[in-house]
């Protein structure tokens, strides 16, 4: 044992990393909640990560029909068999034919899950604390709501990859929204179809995605991370929303070591997290879904999950001009606060507008949410069909599809 | 086909009772531990690990047989059969990072009281 302990305070020394591990952090830091959340979600960003290397090497993208059974989840009748893409099938053997493979893929869904709703949290929890309020707190909230889109755009590739007919649906939802800025004449969505190269799915469109996916997104997302963290080590966490300045000195001044206190709590943090994960993918595991094939139009009833459910029912509910849009506005929003709720101070009390705003601003996204769970609005999804600029380019996945160039 | 195989073991429902026995056993005496003696409820902790890891060896033993039984797949009954002992691995695996992550905690709650500073 002694041998060990030698050991490891030789690695501590010889690597420097005494300095990093030792370098002091705010108590108040480890034990108000609101400062909690941007952990969770980088550490649910390192799950996904480990469990996303091993699932795509077994994963394989493509359209080529095969025969594939039905989802066991689902309850179907044993004896039925499906026409099913090759993406498909190949997401239905790592989930059900191969052995832990079911484990796997569960813990990369609930990550992903996890993921979304620490990242929601800790934009909500930022917004209360004002902490763009700091020296440097506003390019760390800027990087924090491109990370946060960033999350969202990760999440909605890997939802298409299985090419469920839900995955369909998220492609069709997801490139509306490319298509909302064609009517302002901006041409994204024709940007977007024409990289594309195609109007409909195919093993190009699919396999852009999964590149999307797995290399690029992920590698924006890292260095994005760390440029956070590195503000973060530098430039300190956002001070605690207290309106005495004497006390919150009092409070920034008292610290502790990183190394072993705030390691012992991150450590604990991840260990529970991954204990949550794993108790969700035990008593609540998440379907494979229904398969899609290629040409088949999403039915009615297949709706999308609930990070974006909320953007779902709004296009339903309220005109396309404003509905399709909304995550557009919520996210420039969200990038201008800095600039706009500069004066006063940092408390609650002090800003208290703000942090109406903050709440009206989660409320949006939690009322949708919500009522898109309670009631099925009976519309068909439509999104800019009232718009009258549907460019021929800019309708995407409709109709018989048409291969575009030679 | 059918399976070619029948799993000798115990069952998908003695397992999961098995399980939870052990898990929240160990999880009420580590936390009542962590408020006498953190020492204590390491060893403890420690003790239940090493139980629910030797589960863990068992359920994952069961699952590989199965998995790799010949005509395995063929119905889904085999493939409901598979996920429920996966489930029970990812409960058993829960458990085990539940009670170790009780420990990393209240080790931190007692660096807490120590007060600021290092060992």
């Amino acid at each position: 044992m002694k041998a060990l302990i030698r050991l490891w305070e030789l690695i501590l020394e010889r690597f420097h990393l005494k300095e990093f591990l030792e370098h002091p952090v705010p108590r108040f830091s480890s034990l108000n909640p609101l400062y909690w959340f941007g952990d969770v979600a980088a550490m649910s960003f390192f799950i996904l990560a480990i469990t996303g290397f091993a699932l795509a090497l077994l994963y394989t993208p493509g359209l080529s029909l095969t025969k594939t059974p039905p989802d066991p989840l689902l309850g179907h009748n044993a004896k039925e068999v499906y026409d099913a893409t090759e993406s498909y099938s190949s997401v239905y053997k790592i989930t059900y034919l191969t052995p832990l493979g079911f484990i796997l893929r569960q813990i990369h869904l609930w990550s992903a899950y996890m993921m979304i709703f620490a990242t929601l949290a800790h934009f909500f929890a930022k917004f209360i604390l004002g902490s763009y309020k700091r020296r440097g707190g506003g390019a760390l909230w800027l990087l924090g709501v491109l990370l946060g889109v960033l999350t969202i755009g990760q999440a909605v590739l890997g939802y298409i990859l299985p090419l469920h007919l839900d995955g369909i649906l998220a492609i069709q939802i997801g490139l509306n929204l490319f298509r909302y800025f064609d009517y302002f004449g901006i041409p994204v969505g024709q940007l977007v179809l024409s990289v594309l190269g195609s109007l409909f799915v195919t093993d190009q469109v699919i396999k852009m995605i999964y590149v999307l996916h797995i290399l690029i997104v992920p590698a924006i997302i890292l260095v994005l991370l760390g440029l956070k963290i590195n503000g973060i080590l530098y430039g300190g966490v956002a001070p605690p929303p207290i309106k005495d300045e004497e006390l919150r000195r009092k409070a920034m001044e008292e610290k502790e070591p990183f190394y072993p206190h705030r390691f012992a709590l991150m450590v604990g943090q991840l260990l529970l997290q991954l204990s949550v994960i794993l108790l969700l993918t035990a008593m609540t595991p998440l379907p494979l879904l229904e398969p899609w094939v290629p040409g088949q139009e999403v039915p009615p009833g297949v709706r999308p999950p609930w990070p974006v459910m909320w953007y779902y029912t709004y296009v339903k509910m309220i005109d396309p001009f404003i509905s399709v849009g909304l995550p557009i506005f919520l996210v420039l929003f969200a990038m201008v606060v800095p600039l706009l709720d500069r004066k006063g101070g940092i408390s609650i009390e002090e800003r208290w507008v703000w942090v109406i705003i903050a709440i009206v601003y989660i409320a949006i996204i939690g009322y949708g949410t919500v009522l898109g769970f309670l009631v099925d609005i009976p519309k068909e999804l439509t999104p800019l069909t009232r718009i009258s600029v549907p460019p021929d380019y800019a309708v995407p996945y409709t109709g018989t599809p048409q291969a575009v160039g030679p | 086909m059918m399976l070619a195989v029948e799993i000798q073991g115990l069952s998908a429902t003695t397992l999961t009772y098995v399980t939870a026995a052990v898990a929240v056993i160990g999880a009420i005496s580590v936390y009542g531990l962590l408020h006498v003696d953190r020492r204590w409820a390491s060893y403890t902790a420690l003790l239940f690990e090493a139980v629910l890891a030797a589960l863990f060896a068992y359920t994952t033993n069961i699952i590989y047989a199965l998995y790799s039984a010949p005509g395995f797949g063929s119905t889904v009954e085999d493939v409901v059969h598979g996920v429920t002992y996966q489930r029970i691995a990812a409960g058993i695996l829960s458990a085990m990072l539940f009670l170790a992550a009780l420990v990393s905690i209240g080790y931190y709650m007692e660096l807490q009281k120590r007060g600021v500073g290092h060992e």
